[in-house]
C-alpha cells in the first residue's frame, strides 16, 4: 500500500481513538482527566494535519487512490503472517488458562513450527521438547517464577 | 585527616577486596547472570538484581553487593546485543540504542556495533564509578535541589526530544509520543488517587508496564518481519559476525572520545537525579549527540555516533543513580530500589555513615564496580558471537522461540496473564505503526515519561496553589528550572527549525 494511503489510514484510526479516549475522559473528575483530555485534544490536531497531508498528496496526484481494487481472497488472508501469528498467539494465551503452561507452550512450539516449514516429525518433538524444558529450567527453576497452571492441568 | 586523604584512606581499605580470591568468583557469577538477563527481552535489570538478592543471603556484605552490582552494570549493558543484532531491545536501558544499531547491522557491521557498545557500555560504567568514589556527597546534595518543577521540566525536555527522534515526519513522532504519554496515564493518578483507563481490571490499577510495552511494540512486528522475509531474512540475513579482533573497532572511540566523555557526564548527571533511569540518559544523550554533530542527517540511519552516546550514557547512569542510593537512601531508579532492599539485608544503612563505619565495604563494593565493568566486555563479545549462530536459525525455529520468550517474559513482571494480553494487544499497535511507517521510540519514550511529567506538574500546581503564573515564576526563578527551560525552548526551535528546512527543501 502507499505511504500516502497508510498516512490517511492511520490519521483516520489515531483521530477515532484520541475521540474515544477524550470521550472517556469526561467520565472522570476535572482534576483526574486534564492530562488524558489534553492530550486526546492535542492528537486529535496532529491526526488532522496528518490527514490533511495525506490528501494534498492524493489530490496532487501523487498517488492513486483507486479504493480496493484487488480484494485479496480470504485463503490469501489465512496466509498472512500477522494473521497466522495473532491467531497463534491468541490461541496460546486461551489455551495457557485451560491446559496451564507447559502444555500450551509446547502446542504452540510445535504447531509454529510445522506452519512455519519444519516437516521432520523427529525434528519438531525434539526440538518443542527441549526448548520447551528450558524455558521451564530457566524461568521456573533458575529465576522461580511461578508458571501460570491451566484448570484442567 | 583532611576529606581528601580520608576519602584515599578509605579506598585503599577497600581495595583490599581485590585481594580476596571469592571476589573474582561471585563478579564472574553475577556478569554472565547480568548479560543473560539483559539480552533476553523481558527480563529487566530490577527483576534480575531482585531474584538474585536471596543468593546473597550467606555471603559476605561486600561480596553480596559486589554481585548485585555486577548483575546490574552487566545487565544495563547487555541489552544493546539483543537490540542490535534482532531489533528487540533486551532492557528498556537499550531503547535508544535501536535507532542505530540494526541499521549498522543491515550496513554490515554488525562487528563494529556490538563491539563500539560494549567499549563504551564499559568507559561509561567506569566513568560513572569514579563519579561515585570522588564526588558522591557533592553529587548528592545537587540531586536533593530537584523538586517537582525540576523534575516536570527534565520530563517535557524528555518530551520535546520526541520531535527530534521523528524527522521523517514530525507529525507521527508526536502522535507515537502522545499514544505513549497516554499508556503512562492508565491507573492511578498520583495526587487524586483517582483510577482512570482501568475499566475495572485490578491489573491495571497500577499502570502498564515499560518491559511489557516495549517486549510487544517489537518483537511481534521484527517476528512478522521474519516470517513474511523468509527468504532473504532482512537483518538477519546480512549480519556479519567476523572472526576477526573486535578490538580494531577501538579507534573508533579514539575518534568519538569527546562524544564519550560528555555522554558520560550526561548519563551520571541524569542517574543522580531520582526517578530518572537508563533509559532516559540513552535518549538524552542520543538528542544532544544528533543535535550537536555536523552531520545529523545520518543518525537513525547506523550513524555509529548514536550508539556511542546511548550505550555510554546508560551505563554511566548506573554510578550515578547509586549516588543517592548510597548518600541519602533514595533510589535513583528501580534497580537502585531494589538495591535498597539488599543493602538493608546485610545490615547496611544508607546515609553519610555508610562511607565512615562501613568504609571499607562501601569503597569494596565500588571498586567491584570497576571490574564488573570491566569483566563484562569478554562476556559481552562471547555472547554476541554465539548470539548470531543462535538468530540465524531457521524462521521456524526463530519464530517460535522469540515468541515464547516474549509470552513468558511479560508474563513474569507481574505473574499476570493480563500483562500477555497487553503485550499482545500492543504488538499489535507495534505491528500497524510499523507498517505505517510510525517510529515506535517516541512511544515508549512518551511511556517512560508520561507518569513522571503528569505526577510533577501536579504537585508543582499545588505548591502554587494552581496558579499558572506562579509557576511560570517559579520555573524562572530557580536556576536548575531555568537552566531546563532553556534546553525546552532550545529543543523545540531546532525542531522547528528543521521542519521549515526540510519543508523549503521539499519545495524546491
Amino acid at each position: 500500500m502507499d505511504n500516502f494511503k497508510k498516512d490517511l489510514y492511520f490519521a483516520a484510526a489515531t483521530f477515532v481513538c484520541s475521540a474515544l479516549i477524550a470521550w472517556q475522559s469526561f467520565n472522570y473528575p476535572v482534576r483526574s482527566a486534564i492530562f488524558p483530555r489534553s492530550l486526546s485534544l492535542l492528537l486529535l490536531g496532529l491526526s488532522l494535519i496528518l490527514f490533511v497531508r495525506g490528501w494534498r498528496a492524493v489530490s496532487k496526484g501523487k498517488v492513486e487512490m483507486e479504493g480496493a481494487k484487488h480484494r485479496p481472497a480470504i485463503w490469501t488472508i489465512a496466509k498472512n503472517p500477522a494473521f497466522i501469528l495473532f491467531n497463534a498467539l491468541v490461541l496460546y494465551i486461551l489455551g495457557i488458562h485451560y491446559v496451564g503452561y507447559l502444555t500450551s507452550t509446547a502446542v504452540f512450539i510445535g504447531t509454529t513450527m510445522f506452519i512455519l516449514g519444519q516437516r521432520n516429525p523427529l525434528s519438531v518433538i525434539a526440538l518443542t521438547l527441549f526448548f520447551t524444558a528450558l524455558l521451564y529450567y530457566v524461568f521456573s527453576r533458575l529465576l522461580g517464577v511461578p508458571l501460570p497452571v491451566g484448570l484442567l492441568f | 585527616m583532611k576529606g581528601g586523604d580520608l576519602i584515599l584512606s578509605n579506598i585503599v581499605t577497600g581495595a583490599a577486596i581485590l585481594l580476596k580470591p571469592e571476589l573474582y568468583i561471585v563478579l564472574f557469577f553475577g556478569v554472565w547472570a547480568g548479560v543473560f538477563i539483559g539480552v533476553l527481552p523481558g527480563l529487566s535489570s530490577t527483576m534480575g538484581v531482585a531474584l538474585l538478592i536471596p543468593v546473597t543471603f550467606g555471603m559476605e556484605p561486600s561480596m553480596g553487593l559486589a554481585m548485585l552490582g555486577a548483575i546490574y552494570v552487566a545487565s544495563t549493558y547487555a541489552g544493546a546485543i539483543s537490540a542490535i543484532l534482532i531489533n528487540i531491545p533486551g532492557t528498556s536501558a537499550s531503547i535508544a540504542t535501536l535507532l542505530d544499531g540494526p541499521a549498522l547491522v543491515r550496513k554490515g557491521e554488525a562487528t563494529r556495533a556490538v563491539a563500539v557498545a560494549t567499549f563504551v557500555s564499559a568507559i561509561g560504567g567506569i566513568l560513572s564509578a569514579f563519579a561515585l568514589l570522588f564526588l558522591a556527597p557533592p553529587l548528592a546534595m545537587f540531586s536533593l535541589r530537584f523538586g517537582a518543577s525540576e523534575y516536570f521540566l527534565l520530563a517535557l525536555f524528555g518530551i520535546t526530544i520526541i520531535a527530534s527522534l521523528s524527522e521523517e515526519s514530525i507529525e507521527k513522532g508526536l502522535i507515537a509520543g502522545c499514544f505513549g504519554l497516554l499508556l503512562a496515564v492508565v491507573g492511578m493518578h498520583p495526587l487524586t488517587g483517582y483510577f482512570r483507563f482501568s475499566f475495572g481490571e485490578p491489573y491495571l490499577y497500577e499502570g502498564i508496564p515499560v518491559i511489557v510495552a516495549m517486549i510487544g511494540l517489537y518483537s511481534i512486528p521484527e517476528v512478522i518481519d521474519l516470517m513474511t522475509d523468509k527468504k532473504h531474512r532482512g537483518n538477519i540475513g546480512d549480519m556479519r559476525y567476523e572472526s576477526g579482533n573486535p578490538f580494531r573497532h577501538f579507534k573508533d572511540l579514539i575518534k568519538h572520545r569527546w562524544l564519550v566523555l560528555r555522554s558520560s557526564i550526561i548519563g551520571i548527571i541524569i542517574g543522580i537525579i531520582p526517578g530518572a533511569g537508563c533509559s532516559i540518559g540513552g535518549f538524552v544523550s542520543y538528542d544532544f549527540a544528533k543535535k550537536s554533530s555536523k552531520h545529523p542527517e545520518r543518525f537513525g540511519k547506523g550513524a555509529i555516533e548514536g550508539i556511542i552516546a546511548s550505550e555510554t550514557a546508560n551505563n554511566a547512569v548506573t554510578g550515578g543513580s547509586l549516588v543517592p542510593l548510597l548518600t541519602l537512601g533514595i533510589p535513583g531508579n528501580a534497580v537502585t530500589a531494589v538495591f535498597l532492599g539488599g543493602l538493608m539485608i546485610h545490615g547496611l544503612r544508607p546515609g553519610i555513615a555508610l562511607f565512615e563505619k562501613n568504609s571499607v565495604i562501601t569503597y569494596g563494593f565500588i571498586i567491584s564496580l570497576f571490574l564488573s565493568n570491566l569483566l563484562f566486555v569478554p562476556v559481552g563479545f562471547i555472547t554476541a558471537k554465539y548470539g548470531i549462530k543462535i538468530i540465524k536459525a531457521p524462521v521456524s525455529l526463530l519464530a517460535p522461540l522469540i515468541m515464547s520468550l516474549a509470552v513468558i517474559g511479560s508474563y513474569s513482571i507481574r505473574s499476570s496473564v493480563v500483562d500477555v494480553w497487553l503485550m499482545i494487544g500492543l504488538g499489535f499497535i507495534g505491528f500497524i505503526m510499523h507498517r505505517c511507517s510510525v517510529p515506535r521510540a517516541p512511544m515508549v519514550l512518551g511511556l517512560v515519561l508520561g507518569s513522571m511529567a503528569e505526577a510533577e506538574l501536579a504537585r508543582a500546581m499545588a505548591l502554587v496553589h494552581g496558579s499558572a503564573p506562579a509557576l511560570l515564576l517559579r520555573f524562572l526563578s530557580r536556576p536548575i528550572s531555568l537552566i531546563l527551560v532553556c534546553l525546552v525552548i532550545f529543543s523545540i526551535g531546532q525542531a522547528i527549525y528543521r521542519q521549515i528546512r526540510k519543508s523549503k527543501e521539499q519545495l524546491y
